[in-house]
């Protein structure tokens, strides 16, 4: 979307992984 | 000043009506001062999520932090990585067991944890000053919005700011501070990101902003800051949000376990969002004034200078919504320790529920008017608590917390130990200009850590009847 620089880039990659991580995490813990 | 169009102004009656009105529907939902105090424990994932958000953003998110994007750019950003660390410990080792304690107020936990009046005195006694303080900083926020943007006196602004934050939630408690958070997290995440489009396409594009920022400094658009930083602000701000009494309280509005953790994750989202936007706009303005007196102004110049009037209206509505959805929250905070933790548990154990209802509600007034006159003295000692409040805070909390929840050996003089020197190693810390360049928060968790686990074992344990609120394997 935006092309800011390497530090922008990717702190939104890291975003995108670190919720959707969270969310398998946050849902499979419930399961148990 | 902003040039005010009518439109401005419906906005803000159409957005002040819907606070007040979630503050009434709040309030008559409210059965009794226990729905006040914890919203009923009925309280959503999203809204949740939302509510956690909105607390933690304040006017700083939307003001300071765009300016230091304005002029550091991006790698800034990862601050939030820390913190979202904290909010992982919050939700493994904190959330859960709070829930499961169905508590009215941190220091409700400190003082049933511990089996200790002294510890549940000494942590509302900390809260009640700290907040109190905090808010101060909030209203100077809010009535600078006003003078800045409308040509209002400071005074005025802070007063429509408290007033209005005051009436819903003295009217809704935490029901109405959780809902209207919700809309006020919406109204932020919405209004930031809606922006970006508008605010590139002035700048000349994204390609643009960033072949710009790269010959204008290549750290912008680099590392200005580095690891050693990054991890330092990383874990001041993580080791701050995982004990944060503000949201801890947040806990206790939730359904359950679950909603717990899924609300945390809905916060990240709307972090997320906010975080990004609020970077991206700063590097877009870097481009169109890059050599401003202040980076301070620049979300003020982005609102005035370079979006319609329109846009720039709900600019200055979502910063404060940030300002709102922190006030109200830390007014709940401070009145539930006074109304609860001193007034119900202290001075009158046999209160009817209608005196309680009627004390949370003159603790509200009382703590959220007392503020006002602590900008208008403008103590040189308001600025410094405002400046530490998190670190100390988090150094007072953190073993207390954390610690006390997944550690049952922990006890009363531990925690009583651990909060007292965690507080005074953060404040010396600082006091002595940070020594090794690390942030006070660090050697003040550190040491309320270590002596909570040494005076712990060398004192007499905590009762099986106040640990088995905590621990599932104590019958």
């Amino acid at each position: 979307m935006f092309n800011l620089g390497q530090s922008f880039t990717l702190f939104v990659l890291y975003t995108i992984v670190w919720i959707v991580g969270y969310f398998i995490w946050a849902s499979r813990s419930e399961q148990e | 000043m902003f040039e005010v169009s009518s439109t401005f102004y419906v906005v803000l009656v159409i957005y002040f009506a819907v606070i007040v009105g979630i503050g009434i529907w709040a309030g008559r939902k409210n059965k009794d001062s226990e729905d006040f105090l914890v919203a009923g424990r009925s309280i959503g994932p999203v809204v949740g999520g939302a509510a956690f958000a909105a607390t933690q953003m304040s006017a700083g998110t939307f003001v300071g932090t765009l300016g230091v994007h304005y002029l550091t750019g991006g790698s800034f950003l990862w601050i939030w990585a820390g913190l979202w660390l904290g909010w992982l410990v919050s939700a493994t080792l904190v959330g859960p067991k709070f829930i499961n304690f169905k508590g009215l107020t941190v220091p409700d936990y400190v003082g049933t944890r511990f089996n200790s009046k002294a510890a549940r005195g000494i942590s509302a006694v900390l809260i009640l000053v700290a907040y109190t303080v905090l808010l101060t900083a909030q209203y100077q926020a809010g009535g600078n919005i006003f003078q800045t943007f409308l040509g209002i006196p400071f005074i005025w602004g802070a007063l429509i700011t408290v007033g209005i934050t005051l009436l819903y939630t003295m009217k809704g408690g935490m029901r109405a501070t959780a809902y209207s958070d919700f809309v006020q997290a919406v109204i932020m995440a919405g209004c930031f990101f809606a922006v970006l489009p508008m605010l590139f396409q002035q700048a000349g594009g994204s390609d643009f902003v960033g072949k710009f920022l790269t010959e204008l400094n290549p750290n912008i658009t680099g590392w200005h800051f580095g690891a050693k930083d990054l991890l330092g602000f990383g874990a001041s701000f993580g080791f701050s949000m995982a004990a944060a009494p503000y949201e801890l309280a947040r806990m206790y509005t939730l359904r359950d376990k679950k909603t717990v953790k899924l609300a945390i994750g809905f916060s990240f989202i709307f972090q997320a969002v906010v975080a990004v936007s609020v970077a991206a706009a700063g590097m877009a303005v870097r481009t169109m004034f890059p050599y401003m007196s202040t980076p301070d102004i620049a979300s003020t110049i982005m609102a005035i200078n370079i979006v319609p009037p329109v846009i720039g209206s709900l600019i200055i509505i979502a910063i404060l919504s940030a300002i709102m959805s922190t006030v109200s929250g830390i007014m709940m905070v401070c009145a539930s320790a006074f109304s609860h933790d001193f007034y119900t548990t202290m001075i009158n154990p046999k209160a009817t529920d209608e005196q309680r209802m009627r004390m949370n509600r003159i603790a509200i007034l009382v703590f959220g008017t007392l503020p006002i006159l602590l900008a208008l003295k403008k103590f040189d000692i308001v600025q410094f608590i405002v400046t530490l409040q998190a670190s100390l805070s988090a150094s007072f909390f953190f073993a207390t917390v954390v610690l006390g929840l997944n550690w049952k050996r922990g006890t009363a003089a531990g925690a009583i130990v651990s909060m007292i020197a965690g507080f005074f190693t953060a404040l010396f810390w600082y006091l002595a200009g940070k020594p090794f360049g690390l942030s006070e928060v660090i050697p003040g968790v550190l040491v309320s850590v270590l002596s909570f686990v040494i005076v712990s074992l060398f004192t007499k344990p905590v009762p099986k009847e106040n640990l088995k609120h905590f621990f599932n394997d104590v019958a």
